[in-house]
């Protein structure tokens, strides 16, 4: 899901343009069926947030950590494990360097003033 | 008002941490005592409902077990807890259509000691949608919904003494509920010692997994005027599924707003399909299996204007002297998370009367809601 080079795979609509996660046969926002994976750019804004504590959910995760929802700039709203200084907040800069690709889907976000 | 069908029945297990019976002896334990409230029989069946998320019995094998010897319509709904009122609207629809009498409707699961609500995958996906969470450790409901609550505190300006208020006044009408599983009352330093577990949730936030079952018994208007309890008529209701969901519980990449849920968008339909407005309810049983639920929906209904729905709490307003009881059990922070039948089930016992000091005056309209999340669904019942 995450490319060496720091990218996000991302679905769009080759009708309407818009940019959306889970893979779908058609475009959930105008319903047109032609669909084409791209590669997004991994800036965005944190939408929300949840402190996970650490005896809650995946054991992959033993410790309490962030999760945001970050709004890409290129489209599309994905979910991310926050690593930064500044501390979550709402519309807070973030993105994901090339220094800590996941190919799972656990990205890992910072602070995009870092 | 113009009523329809109606609640004549109401039937508990009990409600607990390991019931050490199978779903389907919980169904049809549940089936059987809200037929008994009811003043019927298996005899007097012929609909059945139910719905869950691969954690139940079909309700044919409920049926069975209870000996039923025509039944001509069965649902069995693929949904959780945006389903209870839902259900009933399915009934009524059944009933007015001709294809049943009487229908009784449970939600049956060992969720305590059995298959645990939020880690289960929706069939037919592939690469699924639950990946884009669990990838990162978005594992279990609280952290789910607690996205939602920290955007509608970010947008409303909630706060976290908010949340602290409903649970603290529902902790009030739990204290005096046989059937609460947690009966101690709650204050404000309590409310904060409670250990975070998905912020702005605390444990105290959180509804507790249970086993158990409730059921409750709908019949056509004409014969519900011989049960041995009054009725609670359905005055109307709505239901709706939630734009660009489906995809997986918490299904939330596509919601765009998540400082607004189903509630925001069944408002109008449903005032203007009962005929009723906020000031007409005398009791509201509001779907809670986190605290921020009750301010959603409020909010979202329309009983109180956008960002002013925990001052209302915190005045005293959802109390039982207040302009607008709320779960008035404890809600499913305190009774256990039977999915949601919870609210069904106090509401018809509201409507009847007698419920002791958590009684609410005189009250004659109550409201129900299902699901906090994309789709839910809601009813207005009266005692006629």
């Amino acid at each position: 899901m995450t490319s060496i080079d720091g990218t996000i795979s991302m679905n769009e609509c080759t009708s309407c343009g818009r940019r959306w996660q889970p893979p779908l046969p058609g475009c959930p926002m105008c319903g047109q069926p032609h669909v084409r994976p791209v590669s997004s750019a991994t800036r965005g804004c944190i939408y929300s947030w949840v402190t996970v504590a650490k005896n809650l959910g995946n054991p992959k995760f033993p410790e309490s950590h962030d999760v945001i929802a970050v709004d890409l700039d290129t489209g599309g709203r994905i979910f991310a494990r926050y690593e930064g200084a500044l501390g979550v907040r709402p519309g807070g800069r973030v993105w994901s360097p090339s220094a800590v690709p996941r190919d799972d889907g656990d990205y890992v976000f910072i602070d995009l003033s870092e | 008002m113009d009523t329809r069908s109606a609640i004549i029945g109401v039937g508990y297990t009990a409600l607990t941490a390991n019931s050490n019976l199978s779903v389907l002896e919980l169904a049809t334990s549940a089936v059987r005592t809200a037929m008994a409230d009811a003043g019927l029989t298996a005899r007097d069946i012929d609909g059945i409902g139910s719905y869950s998320l691969g954690d139940s019995v079909r309700t044919q094998a409920v049926a069975t077990a209870l000996g039923c010897e025509s039944v001509d319509y069965l649902l069995d709904l693929n949904l959780g807890g945006q389903a209870p009122c839902y259900m009933v609207l399915n009934a009524d629809a059944a009933i007015r259509a001709g294809m049943a009498r009487t229908v009784v409707l449970f939600r049956a699961l060992n969720g305590r000691s059995g298959i645990r609500i939020g880690r289960e995958r929706l069939p037919g996906l592939e690469p699924h949608t639950a990946t884009y969470r669990q990838a990162v450790g978005l594992d279990a409901f609280p952290s789910v919904v607690a996205m939602w609550a920290r955007r509608f505190m970010i947008d409303t300006g909630a706060t976290e003494e908010d949340l602290a208020a409903v649970v603290m006044a529902q902790r009030w009408y739990a204290s005096n509920n046989e059937r609460a599983i947690i009966h101690e009352e709650l204050g404000i330093d309590d409310y904060f010692r409670s250990p975070m577990i998905a912020s702005p949730f605390r444990v105290a936030d959180c509804t507790r997994e249970v086993d158990g079952a409730i059921a409750i018994v709908i019949t056509e208007n004409a014969r519900a005027a011989d049960a041995p309890h009054p009725p609670a008529y359905l005055v109307g209701g709505a239901y709706t599924g939630g734009v660009r969901s489906g995809q997986d519980m918490g299904d939330i990449l596509l919601w765009d707003d998540y400082a607004k849920n189903c509630m925001h968008f069944l408002r109008h339909r449903l005032w203007s399909k009962t005929g009723l407005t906020p000031d007409d309810i005398d009791v509201a049983e509001i779907y809670d299996c986190f605290s921020s639920a009750v301010l959603f929906a409020l909010e979202g209904l329309g009983f109180v204007e956008r960002g002013e729905s925990g001052a209302f709490i915190r005045a005293g307003e959802t109390r039982p002297t207040g302009r607008l009881p709320v779960n008035t059990n404890g809600g499913l922070l305190c009774e256990g998370y039977v999915h949601g039948m919870n609210a069904l089930a106090e509401a018809t016992l509201q409507l009847r009367g007698g419920n002791g000091v958590r009684q609410v005056h005189d009250a004659r309209t109550a409201l129900v809601t299902s699901g906090t999340l994309m789709d839910g669904s809601a009813v207005v019942l009266t005692r006629g």
